[in-house]
């Protein structure tokens, strides 16, 4: 039990530092974090959330609010329920001891800018 | 600049270089060009010097853009054979040239109608869709007297020397002429390639840097090196200046699809884009700036001419337009009622010599238009939006290409961390503060 908080908590504290204006809470064994990106200057701010329980994938979702979503979501990188696919579970590209926002939050920086040009190209060219 | 802004001259530049030739079709068009040379040198006496005018010599080739689509590219070759005038005559030097290229039964058939002053050869389109039409134009060197007059008009300079005779043909009364005047686009492009190595900062830098990218990045299908020369790829070096051609070009093309008549020829372009071109190391400002000071003149239409929605109070108001003085040289002037844009290599040949109110309107309100148009594209959010707005003024195509190459540079920078992500906002830039760690978007 103690080291699932210590997780969670070790994920909060560098949430909260990277993204002081973000909402980041811990319930139970769950850690919520809700925040805005921009991947780029000229592309939109979009609400992101990030949900976490200690010692699992997390799983992104980006704000819907407008999105054209292709109806292959895989297309661009996109699971069957809306939640982000951002890195290879295979191989092992992320594990709990990496920070989110170091790790996770970037990649669903990277998301955004893709998806954007997928917008205008309709190729994936993350 | 803001990193809107800086972002938005990325995608310029990436516009300008899917307007332009490719290296590997530049290869192909090299090699199209040095066939026709070798022809021609052979076969004709005295022994004719044949060169490259036009977009292809100055480096602000574009696509061309005819009925609504992307055209073949177009290559202009000036076959001068080194005869007096009185040795010959406009009718018999252009046969000269239409004959010998007909005598290449290849060339026969790729042989166009006879031009007004050129002979056009059509080459077939490639897998790509990608043809040339290649241009050659008959001419005698210039007489001395004629030269003398134009050395005279410019007595520091030695552009004059480069001056040709060309002819022109009357098609409705089969009558061939030799124009008053006579032209110098060799002249022409040895003034820009001076203005352009001048104002364009760290000019040796930026052209060594580009040079080595294209040898080493244009490879043939089996991944063997096209160019054999990094020297050989001077041609392709492209500055802000060249670029910010490049686009008004497309733009205008564009712009007057439905309106030739009033459509700016590219000399015009060109010659005020080097003028008003004052060391911008980028394409965003030079367009910005050439723009400004174009628009200055635009008073010269008349009380109420609004040249864009954006007010704007003139900045560079020149006050003696009147007073022409050909010494002077402006680059835009009215006499007595007539716009004058003069030849930076021969003031006396106007290149506004058809402008009317129209005509001038026409071309003020059209840089009004780009203006707004990017004054709007960087107010956008969403990049999907901002190609919105460069679609119809350049072409899906062009633009969708263009984003490939932008995307394309991200993923590179990502990979190599010269990009990282700034925490606090998320913007992927070269000023991030946090790596991307490696990973891959899976499913």
């Amino acid at each position: 039990m103690d080291s699932i908080k210590e997780n969670l908590e070790f994920h909060a504290r560098s949430l909260r530092l990277s993204f002081p204006n973000a909402e980041c809470s811990i319930g139970g064994q769950t850690l919520t974090w809700r925040g805005k990106l921009t991947p780029d200057c000229l592309c939109r701010t979009y609400d992101v959330e990030i949900e976490y329980k200690a010692f699992e994938w997390p799983i992104v979702r980006v704000s819907p609010i407008g999105m054209e979503i292709p109806a292959i979501k895989s297309e661009i990188h996109m699971f069957k329920d809306g939640s982000l696919c951002l890195y290879n579970n295979d191989n092992r590209e992320w594990n709990p001891n990496m920070t989110l926002a170091k790790s996770i939050v970037p990649w669903i920086c990277e998301w955004l800018y893709f998806y954007e040009i997928w917008l205008v190209t309709r190729k994936w060219l993350g | 600049m803001i990193a809107e802004q800086q972002q938005f001259n990325e995608m310029l530049q990436d516009i300008a270089t899917s307007l332009d030739i490719s290296p590997s079709n530049y290869k192909l068009a090299i090699d199209h060009y040095k066939a026709v040379k070798k022809h021609l040198e052979r076969g004709l006496y005295p022994r004719p010097e044949i060169y490259c005018q036009g977009s292809f010599r100055l480096g602000t080739v574009v696509r061309p853009f005819k009925e609504d689509k992307e055209a073949e590219y177009d290559i202009d070759l000036v076959c001068q054979i080194p005869i007096a005038k009185e040795s010959t005559t406009a009718k018999k030097l252009k046969q000269v040239v239409g004959d010998k290229l007909k005598e290449d039964a290849s060339y026969d058939n790729m042989l166009d109608e006879e031009g007004r002053r050129c002979w056009t050869l059509e080459y077939a389109k490639d897998k790509d869709g990608i043809g040339f039409h290649m241009d050659v134009l008959p001419s005698i060197p210039m007489s001395d007297s004629g030269r003398l007059i134009l050395k005279g008009r410019l007595p520091n300079a030695e552009y004059y020397k480069h001056a040709i005779e060309i002819t022109d043909l009357d098609k409705k009364n089969q009558v061939y002429s030799w124009p008053d005047g006579g032209s110098n686009p060799e002249g022409f492009a040895q003034w820009f390639d001076d203005v352009k190595k001048i104002r364009t900062p760290n000019y040796m830098e930026l052209s060594l840097k580009q040079k080595l990218a294209i040898f080493e990045n244009t490879l043939d299908p089996k991944g063997q090196r096209i160019f054999e020369k990094i020297d050989e790829l001077e041609p392709l070096v492209r500055t802000p200046l060249q670029q910010a051609i490049q686009i008004l070009k497309r733009h205008r093309d564009i712009c007057f699809k439905n309106n030739s008549d009033n459509k700016p020829i590219s000399m015009i372009i060109t010659t005020l884009c080097a003028r008003f071109y004052e060391k911008e190391p980028d394409v965003f400002t030079a367009l910005i700036n050439i723009i400004q000071k174009i628009s200055d003149f635009a008073q010269y239409i008349g009380p109420g001419f609004k040249f864009s929605e954006n007010v704007r109070e003139s900045q560079n108001m020149i006050n003696s337009l009147q007073s022409y003085n050909p010494i002077i040289d402006k680059p835009i002037y009215k006499l007595n009622g007539k716009w004058w844009i003069p030849n930076p290599v021969n003031p006396a040949e106007n290149f506004a010599e058809r402008w009317d109110y129209e005509k001038a309107k026409a071309f003020f309100e059209w840089l009004g238009k780009l203006e707004l148009s990017f004054d709007l594209a960087l107010q956008q959010k969403g990049l999907d939006k901002v190609a919105n707005i460069l679609r119809p003024i350049f072409n899906d195509r062009v633009v969708t290409n263009a984003f490939i190459k932008t995307a394309e540079r991200k993923r590179t920078g990502l990979n190599n961390k010269t990009i990282k992500t700034t925490i606090l906002t998320g913007i992927l830039s070269t000023e991030g503060n946090t790596k991307n760690i490696k990973h891959t978007f899976h499913c």
